[in-house]
């Protein structure tokens, strides 16, 4: 028996916590392909350590080509079954992965953890059970799609899915389910360092009896995934991971047509205003940039302090990390765990070195790391600027870098001052402010008080270069979905021979020669590069007009009027957006058959159908001046407590590259579209019918568009759409034209990981597409809000 | 011993009655969301086991309230409680608790019966649990009870001035019967439960603060909510802020629901993790029990046999 003084040394230490289980792992694991686990042909294997301790694990296959063949193959075959299965028996698959997944909930934490490094509690409070979620949501959604998403909607096909080490589990949760509930089949590679719990679910594929081939997941390393990326077979690709890697994979699929959604990287703003809740805060900022040691895209790396609390602050968050402990991840009282390895703990101890050689002071909890193992401490840095490497880069670790604002404006323009935008949050007790922020702040999940949170229900992406698509909610099932009408590239539109219009009705010239000019901040210029090209009527034969040809630097300037514009024009309401697309249409109306014959003129249509293209641009223009109050969000039932909302946003700047077809329609539906999705544009007009588009800068002109909402730049879609292709500035490129074209366009759009529509078809439909739900999305941006609720 | 131990000896520089100073209540701002999210945290990653966790346990006990408040309260009822309050761990007689707590007309026969020792008694005051008496007669009761020998007072604050926002009376009375306890300690009873909000409850303990309270605790234990884990730390903050500004001490005492052995353990991880280990003593700390203890015991009982105990084995208070 032992008296309170023989204990009373153990005050108040917490002690070993350690977690007890014991979890068997294999010597080695094979990949998992038409339901099996099999020997990869490549003969090769890799092995893979615990990160705490630096040991071995075991060995992990490393699929070769062939064995991406077979994958491929078997998804293909996979397909086959599971797109016929009806929805709810899909669903009752996908139920059955999250209740299993649930049945080995401490099994697979315990091997994330010894895989991963991460501490035991996250793997079992948050990943694990997260994952399962993921499940149990698109579970019920698979057979409520064609309720969600309007229109026709089927499954892309074979989904490559690439996913990273931060996370693994959890990963494969948010890659699969939504694929699996569209009815897809998948081929998921895990990160090279990381791919245990994915073997794991593995078994659990094969165990609930999922059909062959559904659920292939072949391990390796980065060659591997570019079998993926490169295999001809596969319709899309989703990666989660760096923006480099990322851009990479822009680059290697452009041209190809397919589908891709891309998760990057981070260096997500926390702004705390001097109003906020403090302890919450200080909080708020262990869980943004410790969590998962720092190695989450969305943490919160960098810190803005309204002046007036700077010094309280950085006091107390120093107070607060004294208690973090950082050791063993299998001890349940542990904050931090490892690196994962040994690569990413250099990367960090680079960036550190840098941080102090650029001039930003230092501060690190006292607490020693172990010695064995990748660790690495708890990091302050204050005394930082903007420029910085500390903060503009990713650094992927437990280092915070601290800067200091005045003014809430000012905060969102630091904030905002990054290439990135995954996530931020806003503290303050100030609702109002915290809204408005929320809004202002560039990124696709914007925490209220609060940091790191995740939901199924509740959507999840990048806006700029942290990459596009979302992941999680109803908008993640687009991400799996052909939809009709979206227009997005991949969703299978043929490449048809061209039409040749055959129309004999000759017109009228125009009686007065007119100079047709360019629109760029509102005026009506011409060309800087004094150039122009000729353009004729449909006969070859008569010249109608000596248009500007557009160069780089009009692209430069018509850009910069756009962005220039964009925040007066973000305060503009819905309702006046609409009001102006209104305004439009009355101005065309008033000018209808000077517009229908410019058209015939240009084109060669008959009379008939020129005024029917003058028509639907009319109606166009009212569809989404009707539309621009109407594309709403969604208020998601996530299960925390918060208030948690889905809704669009415009992207910024779009370019919109017209189509040679319907010169009026094509450019009315693109440029209203943008339009009403808040957008500010620059528009390259069709190059052989230009005329209607100048004649339409008129219209514009009546219509109280505000100075460099919409820019249009007449000129070679050659010269100009790689220029807006590579523009950082440009958001979005809606892009019709030829398939070289869009190739080229589509590897250079990694500048800024630009957002794309792409249509090749030169048979595109404009009388009865580009219009509705679907069609407007690709002008916009989902941001998720959270914002906690109590009292 | 470790440091923090032999500054259960130290003398604390008592907290005076401080000026009122309502401008400060309008800077303390909180969020319910985050305050549960950390609590959950709490919970879910500070855990001692095995010794330390015995060690923790026995702690626990010496800041333990012994309390018996009810109407049926007789004197034989009191000797119980007083020969647990002295022997609470019956095969360790290192252990006392830190205090009894009764009701005024039991304080000169528990002093009787705690002559020689280090525990204190602690009597309630002003009208508890409702407080619904006019100020003159909650002086009177307090000051009458200091003179029968009370160590402690608990009394509770007007909620009914709180939440009409009349903070001032509020402070008034507190600092009030502050100086009617003269030496004997007061501690404040919020009564968090009937506050409404969590920024209410801060509010409450910053004014006790300001006019003079020793401790403050969570809860006359009369009313369903009482010692939620939120309330505590935001209590807490409410301290931890109130020693940074001022440099004065106050403790904490969470009173009503608190039942379990782990109940103690994840206060005094709360405790640990917030204002630090200094504040692990009973000079700063109080839990407010009385069946506490019996699980306690059980759980000890465990530690030592690696069997599980049943409340008919621990002796009744």
């Amino acid at each position: 028996m032992k008296l309170f003084s023989d204990l009373k040394k153990k005050l108040f230490d917490y002690g070993p916590n350690p977690e007890t289980v014991k979890v068997e792992i294999k010597p080695q694991y094979e990949l998992f392909i038409d339901g099996e686990f099999t020997p990869p042909i490549s003969g090769k294997y890799y092995e893979t350590i615990n990160p705490a301790t630096g040991k071995t694990l075991a060995k992990i296959a490393w699929a070769g080509k062939e064995d991406m063949d077979r994958a491929v193959a078997a998804a293909q075959k996979g397909f086959e079954t599971w797109s016929a299965l009806a929805p709810a028996e899909r669903a009752r698959y996908i139920y059955a992965i999250s209740r299993v997944i649930q049945e080995r909930a401490r099994e697979l934490a315990i091997v994330e953890t010894l895989n991963n490094g991460k501490p035991i509690r996250e793997t079992r409070d948050l990943d694990i059970p997260l994952a399962a979620r993921h499940f149990f949501y698109y579970a019920g959604w698979a057979d409520k799609i064609h309720e969600q998403v309007p229109g026709d909607a089927s499954p892309l096909g074979v989904c490559g899915q690439i996913i990273p080490w931060n996370f693994p589990f959890l990963m494969v949760a948010w890659k699969i389910a939504p694929a699996l509930a569209c009815g897809n089949t998948v081929i998921l590679k895990p990160a090279r360092t990381t791919p245990l719990s994915a073997l794991l679910f593995a078994e659990i594929c094969r165990d609930i009896g999922l059909p062959a081939g559904v659920v292939n997941i072949t391990t390796g390393q980065s060659s591997t995934g570019d079998l993926i990326v490169r295999h001809p077979g596969i319709k899309k690709i989703a990666f989660t991971g760096s923006t480099e890697i990322g851009k990479g994979i822009r680059i290697a699929t452009a041209g190809t047509g397919k589908r891709l959604s891309l998760e990057l990287g981070g260096k997500s703003p926390v702004v705390v205003f001097a109003d906020a809740p403090l302890y919450q805060a200080v909080e708020g900022v262990i869980d943004a940039i410790f969590f998962n040691q720092g190695q989450v895209c969305c943490a919160g790396s960098r810190l803005f302090l309204e002046e007036s609390i700077a010094e309280q602050f950085v006091a107390l968050l120093k107070e607060r990390i004294l208690k973090m402990r950082v050791g063993d991840p299998m001890d349940k009282n542990t904050d931090m765990g490892a690196i994962n390895n040994l690569d990413q703990l250099n990367t960090i101890k680079n960036y550190v070195k840098k941080g102090i050689e650029e001039g930003a002071k230092i501060w690190q909890a006292p607490s020693a790391c172990p010695q064995e193992g990748f660790f690495y401490p708890p990091t302050i840095f204050t005394q930082v600027q903007p420029t910085h490497a500390i903060a503009r880069e990713e650094i992927f670790g437990p280092v915070l870098s601290i800067l200091t604002f005045r003014t809430p404006q000012e905060a969102v323009e630091l904030a905002n001052n990054t290439c990135f935008g995954l996530a931020a949050s806003v503290w303050t007790k100030d609702v109002s402010k915290m809204i408005s922020i929320a809004r202002a702040l560039k990124a696709g999940s914007v925490w209220g008080n609060g940091h790191n949170k995740f939901d199924a229900a509740a959507e999840f992406g990048g806006y700029k270069e942290s990459g596009f698509g979302r992941e999680g909610g109803v908008q993640g099932l687009w991400e799996y979905l052909k939809i009709e009408g979206s227009g997005v590239r991949g969703q299978g539109s043929e490449i048809k021979e061209k039409n040749s219009f055959t129309h004999p009705s000759p017109l009228t010239p125009h009686p007065v020669w007119k100079t047709p000019k360019m629109l760029i901040a509102g005026k009506q210029v011409r060309s800087e590069s004094g150039r122009y090209y000729k353009v004729y009527d449909h006969t070859g034969k008569k010249l109608l007009a000596n248009v500007n040809r557009g160069s780089r630097k009009d692209i430069r300037d018509a850009v910069e009027a756009a962005a220039n514009a964009l925040d007066s024009w973000s305060k503009i309401t819905a309702y006046n957006r609409g009001q102006i697309l209104y305004r439009m249409a009355e101005m065309l109306s008033s000018r209808f058959e000077e517009f229908a014959q410019k058209i015939a003129l240009q084109t060669g249509a008959d009379q008939q159908e020129a005024r029917h293209e003058v028509q639907a641009g009319l109606e166009r223009l009212i569809h989404f001046a009707g539309w621009a109050d109407k594309y709403v969000g969604t208020v998601n039932p996530v299960t925390q407590t918060d208030f948690n909302i889905t809704y669009p946003e415009a992207i910024g700047v779009t370019a919109l590259i017209a189509p040679e077809k319907n010169p009026l329609l094509g450019l009315v539906a693109k440029m209203a579209g943008a339009f009403a999705a808040g957008n500010a544009s620059v528009i390259v007009p069709s190059q052989e019918h230009p005329l209607s588009a100048t004649d339409f800068i008129e219209v514009l002109d009546a219509s109280d568009v505000p100075a460099g909402v919409i820019n249009i730049v007449t000129g070679q879609h050659e010269e100009l759409a790689p220029v807006l292709a590579e523009h950082r500035g440009v958001g979005m490129l809606d892009f019709s034209g030829t398939p070289e074209l869009a190739k080229r366009v589509e590897e250079l759009s990694v500048s800024n990981v630009k957002r794309l529509a792409v249509d090749t078809n030169p048979d595109f439909d404009w009388f009865n597409q580009a219009q509705g739900r679907n069609y407007i999305r690709r002008y916009l941006e989902f941001k998720t809000v959270w914002i906690t609720s109590g009292y | 011993m470790n440091e923090h131990l032999a500054s259960l000896e130290k003398t604390l520089k008592r907290n005076p009655i401080h000026a009122f100073d309502p401008h400060i209540l309008s800077q303390l701002h909180l969020d319910a969301t985050g305050i549960a999210g950390r609590t959950d945290k709490i919970a879910k990653t500070r855990t001692p086991k095995k010794e330390y966790q015995a060690a923790w346990l026995k702690a626990a006990v010496t800041m333990i309230d012994l309390t018996t408040l009810e109407g049926a309260d007789t004197p034989g009822r009191l000797q119980r409680i007083i020969r647990k309050a002295i022997r609470p761990i019956p095969n360790d007689a290192e252990v006392q608790v830190a205090a009894v707590c009764v009701y005024g007309n039991l304080v000169s026969q528990a002093k009787k019966l705690l002559d020689g020792s280090p525990i204190k008694v602690a009597a309630v005051s002003t009208s508890f649990p409702h407080g619904q008496t006019p100020l003159q007669l909650k002086v009177e009761e307090t000051k009458t009870l200091v003179n029968l020998g009370a160590d402690e007072i608990d009394m509770v604050v007007s909620r009914n001035a709180l939440l009409s926002g009349d903070y001032y009376r509020v402070y008034e009375e507190i600092a009030e019967i502050r100086e009617a306890c003269g030496e004997t300690h007061l501690k404040v009873i919020l009564e968090t439960g009937e506050l409404g909000s969590l920024s209410e409850v801060w509010i409450a303990s910053e004014i006790a603060m300001q006019a003079g309270a020793d401790f403050i605790k969570t809860s006359t234990g009369k009313i369903p909510s009482a010692a939620t884990p939120q309330v505590g730390l935001v209590m807490l903050h409410a301290i931890d802020s109130f020693h940074k500004r001022t440099g004065y001490q106050i403790g904490l005492k969470p009173a009503g629901g608190l039942r379990l052995a782990k109940q103690s353990l994840f206060w005094l991880a709360m405790v640990k993790e917030t204002v630090g280990d200094e504040w692990l003593t009973s000079q700063l700390f109080r839990i407010g029990a009385s069946s506490l203890l019996d699980d306690i015991v059980r759980q000890l009982h465990h530690f030592e046999t690696g069997q599980y105990e049943s409340y008919d084995y621990v002796p009744k208070g």
